[in-house]
């Protein structure tokens, strides 16, 4: 502990393997092109993530403009059945697992760390392993749109319908083995995730900051990685059991040897319920860091905020049978889950009264993020009433299989989470690129999604309620439902000029916007404490945490009267001024996670087509990767 | 530039079973001092490690336990009564084998994978999430059958 | 080359107060595997729980009761079980820096394992031969997906003390290595603990009727 100078050193890249034997040349590049395939780097990794995601959306929103094309007048001919099947299967399916989850855990990733003042998380080749799943895994899914052979049995694959084997000759096609194999995989990357985000939160953050002076965002995600982790196994389970089915004649779920026709709804949904908690948590997380930041007040209620979290996702696993309701399960049952799924409102409720009572009172700028985060408040909002009125069985029981239910979890997807990411790209852009995103560009974007968001899903509360039933391609003209159905693609195409005109606005800005610096939001979390974008070892000095929102603090001061103070910048300045001194030993990049990553479709192809020198190829592949992966060390 | 964490030992400060394998390289320069009290250090001194011997003791017990469990296989069946209760019917060998299975499984979590001798937290970590999982199971089976 | 652990013990500057003091008395590799455990156990628990949901119905063919071998599966039980008593005694070796032991012990971890699943092996044919198939019935599909899993898992286990086997022979791994030992023993254990579940819920719990 003594005085002198520290031994200042630059942030070295790895030198150069030499002596080991490794079977591969470590790759040493941390700039460029290439590295972004070996990087290790969880704010790379975090880019990867989240740009990726951003493209599988887009692929979804095309799913959906096909499936809108088709339903938007009565006898449309735009798809067969089986092509429509095929596409509201991705849309779900994209939505679900390669847009959702992904940018949850992008955001996590580059944010996280910051946010707990650590230099990367616990085991950044997992982390970047997570990524390639992810994208393979995507991909995998994707390939079967080749020659039409894409996943067509709903993004939840209910059995018997996916489970009997094609040559039973109920339904053509691979779709459901790519289904299958494919979640697998997925799954595969989403639990290494889990097990990465637990342990960095838990074990890895900065002298002072204790578990209840983590922000938020941070918070949520934690609970999340615990649901993902006890979750993603039991649907794990159900895919196993319906490839077994579909390939090698298992009996899970055949009615006629006597299988239990329910085993696996009650399996999907054990992880389905939990997996919505998952989805939308972490944009609730996004939403409670903004908010506090344009009201220029602290988030309402922080304890309370931290315990509902926490109450949902456990309160989440005894809410699954609600998906269920028309099931035959008897009243007993009904009943204990409807009270259940009553229950579970109390504490997301809690959650919007506090978000209200943090702009309450506050010093308010709408700018985009902040449009972004009120609408999710507001659409979140109509989308959890409509969640409420499902909980209720007997009115659920008229609801279900109807575009109502579409409604209700677009309203808390797309008006929640979507929403809440859109608000979260437009207020950490200038953290990543050091650039503002174009304000008159994020309004319009904002209000053009916000309109064309309702007028696509509004009108369904209606069309459900007036009986169109979900997943069917097409309708006929008796029915009375044309006219809505009209609105809600004109809705459709409005959502999607208004993600165009997103798109847009990032490439501008991230070419021309205004520089922005290390705090332009006058924000409260560690992450704006450093210069934009970060350095690679993210703090020259860990820094030491004396309260929750730590940064605002050491900006900020109240006076006697409780108005804010700026604090002059002095001895201790509260933005990290940048050093070319800092020497960190940081992990090497490594090419084993795209190696290890890439052994799993290969297996899974072996898979889907019950070709065993595929799988065994994968598993060489696999092994390799895996192999040298355990030779290398994690740094150089 | 001397300002910086006059705390942080530099590396070669830091004591050396901190350098650990698997793990990754310093990723922070923080000063790594005493551990709160209650916890033990987590790699090494494990002060409350068995002997070579107690291990082949717990081994043996388990034997005793697996001898027992497969003896109750063979009883089933038996028609030996107690004070009117049928000892070895097939709902209370259900219950015998499920006390033995839960003694073996926590011998081996607990004194193999050194659960007993880690922090409270994870015990009770585990403690609530194994009866957590179970009871979730057991509404599961119940919704089902 | 230093590879410090980052969160070997909670963050403590020295002239702050406990309340400084954060993190996990677990490094991160011993947190990691046991959130990995835990999630591997919900998966089992999952096949499990199909398992009794179909043990009990009518169902036609050859079911586990008319074709199980108590003996010869309680044998191979017996061997997992001592392999995990190699497993610790392994551990324990390299404690005292004693690696030739922990090699020796690590080995007979893997061939008790090996031993096992050529059991496992020698009994899914029996099984097969008279009549008992994945699918023949609901016994069939349950069972043998739970326990072919669970040889997958034993399989990747001896593949994964087999590479550290290696690794030490190679004079990669020191006796400061003794947390990958540790943490592949916890692997190890779990599988032998689903293992205990296993055989009590499946192979000895009274046929139904």
């Amino acid at each position: 502990m003594t005085v002198t100078a520290e031994p200042p050193v630059v942030a070295h890249p790895s030198e150069e393997l030499t002596g080991v034997a490794n079977i591969l040349k470590r790759p040493t590049k941390t700039h460029g092109f290439w590295s972004w395939f070996t990087t290790v780097d969880h704010k790379k990794i975090g880019l990867l993530y989240i740009i990726t995601g951003v493209i599988f959306f887009v692929f979804a929103g095309l799913e959906a403009l096909l499936i809108r094309l088709q339903l938007a007048g009565p006898n449309g001919t735009i798809l067969t059945a089986d092509q429509y099947n095929q596409l509201f299967t991705m849309h779900g399916t994209t939505m679900v697992f390669l847009v959702g989850m992904p940018i949850a855990v992008g955001f996590g990733n580059y944010l996280v760390p910051l946010q707990i003042g650590a230099r990367d998380v616990a085991f950044p080749r997992i982390n970047m392993l997570g990524y390639w799943v992810f994208l393979f895994g995507g991909l995998f899914l994707y390939s079967g749109f080749l020659g039409w052979n894409a996943p067509n049995t709903g993004w939840f694959g209910y059995t018997p319908l996916s489970s009997t084997p094609e040559s039973a000759g109920f339904l053509p096609g691979d779709g459901a083995s790519y289904w299958t194999i494919g979640l697998i995989i997925l799954g595969i990357g989403s639990t290494t995730s889990a097990i990465n985000f637990i342990t960095t939160c838990l074990n890895m953050r900065a002298p002072g900051m204790t578990l209840m002076r983590m922000p938020i965002f941070t918070w949520m995600l934690l609970i999340i990685a615990f649901l993902t982790l006890f979750a993603i196994p039991v649907v794990t389970a159900a895919l196993v059991m319906v490839y077994m089915s579909r390939e090698f004649g298992a009996l899970f779920f055949t009615g006629a040897a006597g299988a239990e026709p329910l085993l696996y709804q009650h399996l999907f949904w054990l992880f389905g319920h939990p997996e919505v908690y998952i989805l939308i948590l972490p944009g609730m997380g996004i939403v409670s860091e903004i908010l506090p930041v344009f009201s220029r007040k602290p988030l309402f209620g922080y304890t309370v905020m931290v315990f509902s979290g926490l109450a949902i996702g456990f309160l989440g696993w005894g809410v699954w049978a609600h998906h269920m309701f028309a099931t035959g399960l008897g009243p007993v049952t009904v009943t204990a889950f409807s009270l259940a799924t009553m229950t579970i409102a109390i504490p997301t409720g809690v959650k919007i009264f506090n978000w209200v009572g943090t702009v309450w009172g506050g010093s308010l700028s709408f700018t985009s993020p902040m449009l972004y985060s009120l609408g999710f408040i507001a659409m979140f909002t109509i989308g959890g009433l409509s969640g409420v009125t499902h909980s209720i069985s007997p009115a659920d029981t008229q609801q279900t299989d109807s575009y109502y239910v579409v409604a209700h979890f677009h309203y808390v997807l797309f008006g929640g989470l979507v929403f809440a990411i859109f608000g979260g790209m437009t207020f950490w852009f200038p953290k990543v690129y050091n650039r503002m995103m174009n304000e008159k560009l994020g309004k319009l974007g904002f209000w053009l999604m916000f309109i064309g968001f309702n007028v696509t899903f509004f009108p369904m509360h209606f069309l459900g309620l007036q009986g169109q039933p979900r997943r069917t391609y097409t309708y006929p003209e008796e029915a009375g439902w044309t006219t809505l159905n009209g609105i809600v693609t004109a809705g459709a195409f409005l959502i999607a000029l208004s993600v165009l005109v997103f798109v847009i606005n990032a490439f501008y800005s991230w070419k021309k916007g205004p520089v922005a610096g290390p705090d332009p939001w006058d924000a409260r979390t560690l992450e704006w404490s450093i210069a934009s974008p970060p350095p690679e070892y993210n703090f020259a000095e860990i820094p030491r945490v004396t309260s929750r929102d730590e940064f605002w603090h050491r900006k900020y001061t109240e006076d006697d009267e409780g108005r804010l103070v700026r604090l002059p910048a002095g001895a201790a300045p509260a933005i990290e001024e940048p050093r070319d001194d800092v020497h960190v030993h940081l992990p090497s990049p490594s090419y084993y996670p795209l190696i290890l990553a890439l052994g799993l479709p290969i297996m899974g192809y072996g898979a889907v087509y019950t070709t065993y020198w595929l799988v065994a190829l994968g598993a060489i592949v696999f092994l390799f990767g895996l192999y040298g992966w355990a030779v290398e060390p994690d740094a150089e | 530039m001397t300002e910086a964490s006059d705390n942080a030992p530099s590396e070669e400060e830091l004591p050396p079973d901190a350098k650990e394998e698997g793990a990754v390289a310093t990723l922070t320069t923080t000063a790594v001092g005493a551990p709160p009290k209650e916890a033990p250090v987590p790699h090494s001194g494990h002060q409350h490690d068995l002997s070579p011997f107690g291990y082949v003791m717990i081994a043996l017990g388990l034997c005793v336990l697996t001898a027992l469990e497969v003896g109750l296989w063979y009883l089933e069946g038996n028609q030996t009564e107690l004070f009117g209760w049928k000892l070895f019917s097939d709902g209370w060998i259900v219950f015998y084998l499920g006390v033995l299975a839960l003694a073996k499984f926590i011998i081996v979590a607990g004194w193999y994978m050194h659960l007993a001798g880690d922090a409270p937290i994870f015990r009770r970590y585990f403690t609530v999430g194994g009866i957590g999982a179970f009871i979730l199971f057991l509404i599961v089976l119940r919704a089902l059958m | 080359m230093t590879t410090t652990e980052p969160q070997l013990e909670p963050r403590h500057a020295h002239d702050l107060e406990d309340e400084a003091a954060v993190g996990t008395p677990f490094t991160n590799a011993k947190l990691g595997i046991w959130m990995f455990l835990s999630s591997d156990f919900m998966f089992f628990g999952a096949f499990i729980a199909a398992f009794l949901l179909y043990r009990s119905r009518p169902q036609p063919g050859v079911t586990l009761f008319d074709v199980v071998d108590i003996p010869f599966t309680s044998a191979t039980s017996f061997v997992l079980l001592m392999s995990s008593l190699t497993m610790v005694l392994s551990l324990a070796a390299i404690r005292r820096g004693d690696m030739r032991r922990m090699r020796l012990w690590l080995v007979m971890t893997a061939v008790f394992g090996m031993i096992f699943l050529g059991g496992q092996i020698f009994e899914f044919t029996t099984f097969y031969r008279e009549g008992f198939t994945l699918d023949g019935n609901l016994n069939g599909s349950t069972f043998f997906v739970l326990t072919g899993l669970h040889g997958l898992h034993v399989t990747a286990g001896i593949v994964w003390l087999g590479t550290l086997w290696m690794l030490s022979v190679q004079n990669r791994l020191t006796t400061h290595d003794e947390q990958k030992i540790e943490i592949a023993g916890l692997y190890w254990h779990f599988v032998d603990v689903i293992w205990i579940v296993i055989f009590m819920i499946v192979y000895l719990v009274p046929a139904p009727g």
